[in-house]
């Protein structure tokens, strides 16, 4: 008798569940506080799982329609190859919803949005609405409260917002609070290590009583406030209304044109679009400060600070020798009845409102260095090092204009050379750029002359190279004055302290040395650097550090990674300083 | 009453002579200045030297602001020649007193080449002792002082002269201390340019500033726009200007 009940009460849950599944259009207002008909299904499962309404996509073209909002073109959960589901409340106000998309237009809680086939769509009450992939339209919003964003690949806004990363969609506009939004070519980005919201208006509100961090862009121009103890990031491409970013007359093939903000604790800023003379003749836009936090104006070569009741100019390194300005003017209420006036080539000019120009700065001798070089061969490594400084591009196995990867196609890993891919652009590793100046320096050598690792000293000391050790700051006194004294175009390894196990590794990686304390120690190469010419500077081909990589370069790597591969320029050429706490540095110095 | 009278006379006659005295002494203080044994005629001599003076001394101005105070530098250099006054990340600025003596230098020297050996002067027979100079630099004016001694001999007659004076109106003391303020500001910030602090010196001294530079150093050019040096060649539009620079 009993297993006659359960296969009759099993009977009915499959007939029950087959109507939901295969049946015609079904109306399920009668389960929400909805009218007849605002509630309906077809192909879509319906469950209610304490309480809350669960719509499962289980037919491969199923509807959901709920109080005239219609969800269809959504994969099954057996074609997605996870459960695609829409979950409500009663009034089918949706709590959670996860789906994959056949292409389609569909409003979650007020937002109105267009996804491409195969795009992923997840929502849920902490995370807001999550889109993990490209091509996403956000076109309308009806909405009370904000709705929290979420986007692993650019999603367009209401036709104005670009937003990668995570914020709060709002009435008067979107809060970045991760991430970046681009807006008519200007980006706002946060801080990894230190993220701040930022409110970017509407173009349509005119203004805004937001407390926080807030930007208002318009044809005039741009209003910019930042809130005590917080910071905007601006960047301004190609595309923007106001900075000239794209125009390349005058410029060498990897000089870029380059402008950012950082205002920050309160101050404001605001950009007033040029004015058009006529006859081909434009002033350019003017910034105009106000306040008494930070804010920071880098253009060029040049970063012009305001903090602490100064304005400062820092003068740019050769890092940025391919940094070009735009013209624009700055005002300020530190420097009052004054205007700047920064011109296309990294100069600028201070006028005094009654008086004409008082102060210019004029960068057009930037190609002078300020050393004197003892030696010939060390002046000719410096300034093969030097050039390629933003002009090349970091690549593992580098030597120039070839590269030396590993090939594991085979049944052995074997070492191929292959050409480095872009036209115009090298790529070394560290120790590349070494060995590829000494070439330079040394034109009838060729690049198997000098070996990958210390036996590189006893190379250059038959060529009259002479080797030093300088000790880390952890055991020396002298370290600075010692670097200081490294002439420029000086080969330098960085060496790790190193286990006395390390020994027998890879052939001339590690070495025994004795230090002035008469302490017998190990060293292995941790890289290479090459003396620079300031008091502690060395340039050197860096991974993992991507701003001075040449626009080609980045541009290739672009496509790579667009092709699902692995990009190969993956660092740059750059001078830094250092003065090493821990390490040991092999110093080979040129023959005067 | 004739006593009388003939005090009146006696009093008269002082007087004259006083007034006498004193016009004769006003007259003849410029070319008589310097001693002279024997009456001869030394004016063109004398003349001729202090042009000479007078041209070192302008020269010597123009020079040493051209060349950030110094005659013969021993500091480093920028590959311009100009001499940094902030170096590894030290103030190595001159001072007042050694730009006085590098003026000094300059002029001395210069006074040589100028006169030579008196050669327009050859009916005279003139021994030139060793030249002491003091320059004094103050804000809007440099003086100098010359101890020059000449001999001048012509057949039996000797003259002698020795002081000269000559003064420049620049205002290399003020670029020199609008260049120790800059210094300052770079002590505290090596690779910055505080504008409003130069804004607000160069509103105080009535100065401009033209920067320029290489890879890790600027060169400082303070400008004095109301001088006027154009009767000395490659002044640019005639302005002063006082050159230093600064590694970063």
């Amino acid at each position: 008798m009993k297993r006659k009940l359960l296969t009759c009460f099993l009977l009915v849950a499959l007939v029950l569940s087959l109507s939901f599944l295969i049946g015609e259009e079904e109306d399920l207002s009668s389960e929400f506080n909805i009218e007849n008909g605002g509630v309906t299904v077809d192909g879509v499962a319906f469950t209610k799982v304490d309480g809350t309404n669960v719509f499962s996509f289980e037919n491969e073209n199923g509807v959901l329609e709920i109080d005239g909002v219609v969800f269809e073109n959504i994969k099954s959960s057996s074609e997605a190859g996870y459960d695609t589901f829409i979950k409500t409340d009663n009034q089918g106000n949706i709590l959670e919803a996860r789906f994959t998309s056949k292409g389609g237009s569909y409003i979650i809680n007020g937002v109105d949005f267009d996804v491409p086939a195969e795009s992923i769509v997840e929502y849920n009450p902490e995370d807001g609405l999550t889109f993990l992939d490209d091509g996403v339209k956000i076109n309308n919003i009806d909405i009370s409260e904000p709705v929290k964003i979420t986007s692993f690949n650019e999603v367009e806004i209401l036709e104005q917002f670009k937003v990668k990363g995570h914020g709060l969609l709002t009435e008067e506009g979107f809060i970045v609070e991760g991430g970046e939004l681009t807006q008519n070519g200007v980006r706002v980005y946060t801080d990894i290590e230190n993220p701040q919201s930022v409110l970017v208006l509407d173009s349509s509100k005119i203004s805004t009583n937001y407390e926080g961090n807030w930007i208002k862009q318009d044809s005039e121009g741009i209003s910019i406030k930042s809130s005590k103890g917080s910071s905007i990031n601006m960047e301004f491409l190609e595309e923007n209304k106001f900075f000239d970013v794209g125009n390349r007359e005058g410029l060498t093939e990897n000089q870029e044109r380059e402008i950012n903000l950082l205002v920050s604790d309160g101050d404001s800023l605001e950009i007033v679009q040029g004015i058009d003379l006529g006859v081909e003749a434009t002033l350019p836009p003017t910034l105009n400060h106000k306040g008494s936090g930070n804010t920071v104006i880098q253009n060029g070569r040049h970063t012009f600070k305001f903090g602490e009741g100064e304005f400062t100019s820092e003068l740019g390194n050769l890092n940025t020798k391919n940094k070009a300005s735009v013209p624009l003017g700055i005002n300020s209420e530190l420097v009052q009845g004054k205007l700047i006036s920064m011109d296309d080539d990294n100069g600028y000019l201070i006028s005094d409102f009654e008086k004409g120009t008082k102060f210019s700065f004029d960068k057009s001798l930037f190609d002078q260095v300020n050393y004197e070089f003892e030696s010939e061969i060390g002046k000719k490594m410096y300034s093969f090092s030097a050039d390629q400084v933003g002009n090349s591009a970091y690549i593992w196995g580098g030597r120039g204009d070839v590269y030396y990867a590993e090939d594991y196609s085979g049944e052995t890993v074997k070492g191929i050379r292959k050409e480095v891919p872009v036209e115009g652009i090298k790529g070394y590793d560290c120790i590349g750029l070494a060995i590829s100046g000494l070439t330079e320096v040394y034109p009838d050598s060729e690049l198997s002359d000098f070996p990958p690792n210390l036996g590189m000293v006893d190379a250059l000391e038959s060529r009259g190279w002479e080797s030093s050790v300088v000790e880390p700051t952890s055991i020396s006194r002298f370290t600075e004055d010692e670097i200081k004294k490294i002439p420029a175009g000086s080969i330098v390894f960085l060496m790790h302290e190193a286990e006395e196990s390390l020994q027998g590794g890879r052939e001339g990686v590690n070495t025994k040395y004795t230090t002035k304390k008469g302490e017998e120690i190990y060293l292995s190469i941790g890289h290479t650097l090459i003396r620079g010419a300031g008091e502690s500077n060395f340039i050197n081909a860096i991974p993992s550090y991507n701003e001075l990589i040449p626009k080609k370069a980045r541009e290739y790597d672009d496509f790579l990674i667009s092709q699902g591969k692995d990009p190969i320029f993956s660092g740059s050429i750059k001078e830094g300083n250092l003065v090493p706490e821990e390490d040991y540095l092999i110093v080979i110095s040129p023959p005067q | 009453m004739v006593n009388k009278r003939g005090q009146v006379t006696i009093f008269i006659i002082i007087a004259v002579i006083l007034i006498a005295t004193v016009s004769l002494y006003f007259v003849f203080r410029d070319s008589a200045k310097n001693n002279s044994e024997e009456i001869i005629e030394i004016t063109p001599i004398v003349n001729f030297v202090q042009e000479c003076v007078d041209e070192s001394a302008l020269a010597s101005v123009y020079y040493i602001g051209q060349h950030g105070g110094y005659y013969l530098p021993e500091v480093p250099l920028t590959p311009s020649s100009v001499p940094f006054y902030f170096y590894e990340g030290k103030n190595i600025a001159p001072s007042k007193e050694y730009i006085e003596s590098e003026l000094s230098e300059y002029v001395e020297s210069a006074i040589s080449d100028c006169v030579g050996n008196f050669e327009s002067f050859e009916e005279f027979e003139i021994d030139q002792g060793e030249i002491g100079i003091v320059s004094k630099v103050t804000k809007d004016r440099i003086n100098f002082e010359l101890n020059y001694p000449l001999s001048i001999r012509k057949g039996e007659e000797t003259s002698r002269v020795e002081d000269f004076e000559s003064e420049v109106s620049s205002k290399l003391g003020l670029l020199h201390e609008s260049s120790k303020f800059i210094v300052s500001l770079h002590e505290r910030n090596p690779n910055e340019i505080c504008i409003n602090c130069l804004s607000e010196m160069q509103d105080e001294n009535g100065i401009e500033i033209r920067v320029d530079g290489g890879e890790g150093f600027i060169t400082y050019n303070l400008i004095d726009p109301s001088s006027d040096f154009e009767n000395l060649e490659g002044l640019e539009e005639g302005r002063y200007t006082f050159k230093f620079a600064v590694g970063y």
